[in-house]
């Protein structure tokens, strides 16, 4: 099967004719299928379907057991006997190739949230704050393990629009489009994520493009106290880029986007301790964000 | 020699009174903000050390008894970024005899001390989740650097048992029975070759 996403055709290849109706949840966000026969794609993923954890699926003989296994390009990414951890990396492959290729977005990664704005800072950067009661993004930049994850998980339990927990899509103007995986919610630190619909826990995604009102860089601390210093637009605009994807790639492309997107924004830089208490003061911020 | 801003291998954007950088040859992001901005763009190869502080203290609300030491100052961290053309033999005083001389400026308004943030900008692989991920035992891999939660950077044949040397799609079926892992080729009605494990 071959999908689109983001401008970004992507193809799709398995071992099992039926399959790929099944493999819908783990497409990347507003893809959509390609007709033709014979399309030309920018990545190609291979998937050969084994068994799954419970034996079904695997070929008869003792002591045979059958791999799912899958490539991304011509390379091996992920040889499981469980199928749903291979179907969860095949997700996170075709996110990266999105993130990665989409010619007229710049992906940063993020957790992303909506928030209703202020209306104007005063004393602040022209724009800043935006106009009253229009929503707008509220980035937290960060690779994974970062904690953000469960920082977007206590902003949607409060009331926040969940635009995404791994990717912020920029387009031109610097507005962060919607990219909304399921939250990828970790029991320990170290264990894998389960997806997690965002209905589940009782929010909502967004549809519409955001203008950012915020930028949080914020990393966990054992112990730290949640002491929030401004960020400058040009330290607004490095903190994203330290977590763009396309940096070093295409930086001619990626610095003008990135500068769109922090002037009118917030920045703010804190260590964080738990992320209960974190995720308390980050709302008491983003609800007050002018004191 | 007049200090010369740089301009090959540079890219430029203006945010406000600020700047956003980058250094194409080491690939490295540089931010300056308004004192250093100012002073970088006073550095036309023309204006002499004196002038660029002429120009400083014209901008700024600072004491013209404190904007030598000032430029000097940021002429200094300018140098350490790179972003002058080589040439400029930089200033007389030690940065700690500047830090020493500005002490009092810089407590009463740090905003008025010249800043220049620099980061080298991450190659895409260690931007993303996946890469994190690819440190755990059994995860997949994605890229030949991973940089870990802990801080590790290590390198893909660290992360997995990724097999490099097998580029295509089956082509590790036909690797001979080893242990722990082995595999032997076993086409189906597909014509995909399925992985089995050895018997």
């Amino acid at each position: 099967m071959t999908i689109e996403a983001f401008g970004v055709r992507l193809g799709i290849r398995m071992n099992v004719p039926e399959a790929p109706e099944s493999l819908t949840g783990y497409l990347p966000p507003g893809w959509q299928a390609v007709s033709g026969s014979e399309p030309v794609v920018d990545h190609l993923c291979s998937l050969i379907i084994g068994g799954d954890k419970s034996g079904r699926g695997a070929r008869p003989g003792r002591g045979v057991k059958t791999y799912n296994i899958l490539y991304s390009g011509s390379w091996r990414a992920v040889r499981t006997l469980d199928r749903e951890e291979a179907l969860n990396t095949l997700a996170r492959v075709l996110d990266f190739q999105v993130a990665l290729q989409a010619p007229r977005h710049v992906f940063v990664h993020a957790g992303v949230v909506g928030w209703p704005g202020r209306g104007p800072c005063v004393g602040c950067e022209p724009g800043a704050g935006g106009e009253p009661g229009r929503e707008q993004a509220v980035l937290i930049p960060g690779r994974s393990l970062s904690g953000k994850t469960t920082l977007v998980r206590a902003l949607v339990e409060a009331g926040a629009v969940y635009y995404s927990d791994e990717y912020a899509a920029l387009d031109e103007n610097g507005m962060v489009h919607p990219y909304p995986r399921p939250l990828n919610i970790r029991a320990k630190r170290d264990s894998p994520g389960r997806p997690t619909p965002i209905e589940e826990i009782g929010g909502r995604a967004g549809t519409a493009p955001l203008p950012v009102g915020g930028i949080i860089d914020t990393a966990y601390e054992p112990g730290a106290l949640w002491e929030p210093q401004p960020l400058s637009p040009v330290e607004s605009a490095l903190c994203l880029l330290n977590n763009t994807l396309i940096a070093k790639l295409d930086p001619r492309r990626a610095l003008p986007v990135l500068r769109k997107a922090v002037l009118g924004a917030r920045g703010m830089r804190s260590p964080r301790g738990e992320a209960s208490g974190a995720a308390d003061q980050l709302l008491s911020v983003i609800r007050n964000p002018y004191p | 020699m007049n200090p010369k801003a740089r301009i090959d291998d540079l890219l430029v954007n203006e945010m406000e009174d600020e700047l956003l950088m980058y250094t194409l040859d080491d690939d490295r992001a540089h931010g300056l903000n308004p004192v250093a901005a100012l002073v970088f763009k006073a550095c036309d190869g023309s204006n002499t050390v004196p002038e660029i502080a002429q120009a400083l203290h014209e901008a700024l609300d600072v004491p013209r008894n404190e904007t030598l030491a000032l430029t000097a100052l940021t002429l200094d961290r300018l140098t350490e970024a790179g972003l002058l053309e080589p040439g400029y033999a930089g200033a007389e005083p030690t940065r700690r005899e500047l830090l020493t001389r500005l002490r009092r400026l810089a407590a009463a308004s740090a905003a008025l001390m010249p800043a220049v943030w620099s980061l080298t900008a991450p190659p895409p692989t260690m931007a993303q989740s996946a890469c994190r991920a690819a440190c755990l035992p059994g995860e997949f891999d994605c890229t030949r650097i991973c940089n870990c939660s802990d801080g590790h950077v290590t390198t893909i044949s660290d992360c997995t048992n990724v097999d490099l040397s097998t580029p295509v799609l089956g082509s590790i079926c036909t690797l001979s029975c080893q242990d722990p892992i082995t595999f032997t080729p076993d086409s189906d009605a597909t014509g995909f070759v399925t992985c089995v494990e050895c018997n």
